[in-house]
């Protein structure tokens, strides 16, 4: 047998190798001075290296760690992310409504809204407005919807019913997304 | 390790006192790879503290079929390299590292010389100063080896490297540390 390679040494000292090689070290370390003293040496920089001084952290370490979790603060990306989440989310699920209930859910929102408007004050007003301003970009949408659902009909002849599943199949990763950064986020605190 | 995922489960549900055993388990040799990863002890307990932060709102997406240990060594490690990359510290590639193979061959001559000093004490200063001499990814894997005594397996798995290649490198980190320790006589 050759000599001991310094890695084969290594190997024998952190019992790295198989009973056959750790038998044929064993029986070339009995002849050969030089590999003995190979190794009387790895094995004393082997001992050396695994009595380092280990780093110890300040006592009051894990309370401070603690602290900056249970006082986790709200982050302005966090709010703008959850909220365009949410309003993106709520937008397509009413859009998705309006298509499946027809008009009849827009003539309800309207009766609301004139209701709304003939029994409130300024204030009512104001929130009126804003619903009738969310009413109108719904209709923009619905009727935009459905000339991209006629044009496209004219190209695939599909129906309503395979349409929402379309519809359903687009809204449904958006939803799974909006879900999990939701859970992300309640879990890290930053919605608490 | 039942115990650990006991706990897991237990922050997940919103007991976040709990999540103070998982710090106090690891800060010691979390410090001790971070520590010795950017030498400076006030910024390796920043960096620490930042590293449990992340632990944290991770938690979430662990999966309790990986070794809890690797998992944790793994976003510490690519915090590291963050730092790194922010203070644009550049480490080098270990392929192109090669400067210590050939003198691997002439290590042997000079056995006799090193053996008499290797009185432990005096030694552990020395081997400080060697080991912030060595290279980044070299020390990183001997930090790994030796101080967190992580297995090659889960070495393996941190750097997503074979098995092979763990165990050649992490002698070749021994091998160069043991060559700048020559260079400390």
């Amino acid at each position: 047998m050759n000599c001991l390679s310094p890695e084969k040494i290594y190997l024998y000292l952190e019992k790295d190798l198989s009973p056959e090689e750790e038998m044929a070290v064993r029986h070339h370390l009995r002849s050969c001075q030089r590999c003995r003293q190979l190794l009387a040496d790895r094995a004393q920089f082997l001992k050396a290296i695994k009595n380092l001084p280990s780093w110890q952290p300040p006592p009051d370490f894990t309370d401070r760690v603690m602290e900056k979790i249970i006082n986790q603060g709200v982050g302005f990306k966090e709010i703008i992310f959850t909220v365009l989440g949410l309003v993106t989310f709520i937008s397509l699920s009413l859009v998705c409504l309006i298509y499946l209930a027809g008009i009849n859910l827009l003539q309800t929102f309207s009766h609301f809204y004139q209701s709304l408007m003939a029994s409130t004050e300024t204030f009512l007003v104001f929130l009126a407005k804003m619903a009738k301003i969310i009413i109108l970009l719904l209709k923009i949408t619905f009727s935009l919807g459905e000339q991209v659902f006629k044009v496209l009909s004219s190209f695939l002849f599909l129906g309503r019913i395979e349409y929402i599943g379309l519809l359903v199949g687009c809204l449904l990763p958006l939803l799974i997304l909006g879900l999990y950064v939701f859970r992300r986020k309640m879990f890290s605190g930053a919605l608490l | 390790m039942k115990d650990e995922q006991e706990l897991i489960h237990r922050i997940l549900r919103g007991e976040r006192e709990a999540f103070a055993m998982i710090v106090q388990k690891y800060q010691t040799p979390l410090l001790n790879y971070v520590g010795r990863m950017v030498t400076d002890r006030d910024t390796a307990l920043d960096l620490l503290q930042e590293i449990f932060l992340k632990i944290y709102t991770s938690l979430y997406q662990y999966n309790s079929t990986y070794p809890f240990r690797t998992w944790i060594f793994k976003i510490a490690y690519n915090h590291v390299i963050d730092f790194w990359r922010k203070r644009r510290i550049e480490t080098q590639p270990l392929e192109d590292d090669q400067s210590g193979i050939s003198l691997l061959n002439i290590l042997p001559l000079q056995e006799e010389s090193i053996t008499k000093k290797y009185e432990l004490q005096q030694w552990r200063n020395k081997i400080e100063r060697a080991l912030e001499k060595l290279s980044a990814p070299w020390r990183e894997l001997f930090i790994w080896r030796y101080l967190n005594e992580l297995s090659y397996e889960e070495i393996a798995e941190i750097k997503n490297l074979p098995l092979g290649t763990v165990k050649n490198r992490i002698f070749q980190a021994k091998e160069k540390l043991r060559l700048l320790l020559e260079e400390e006589q």
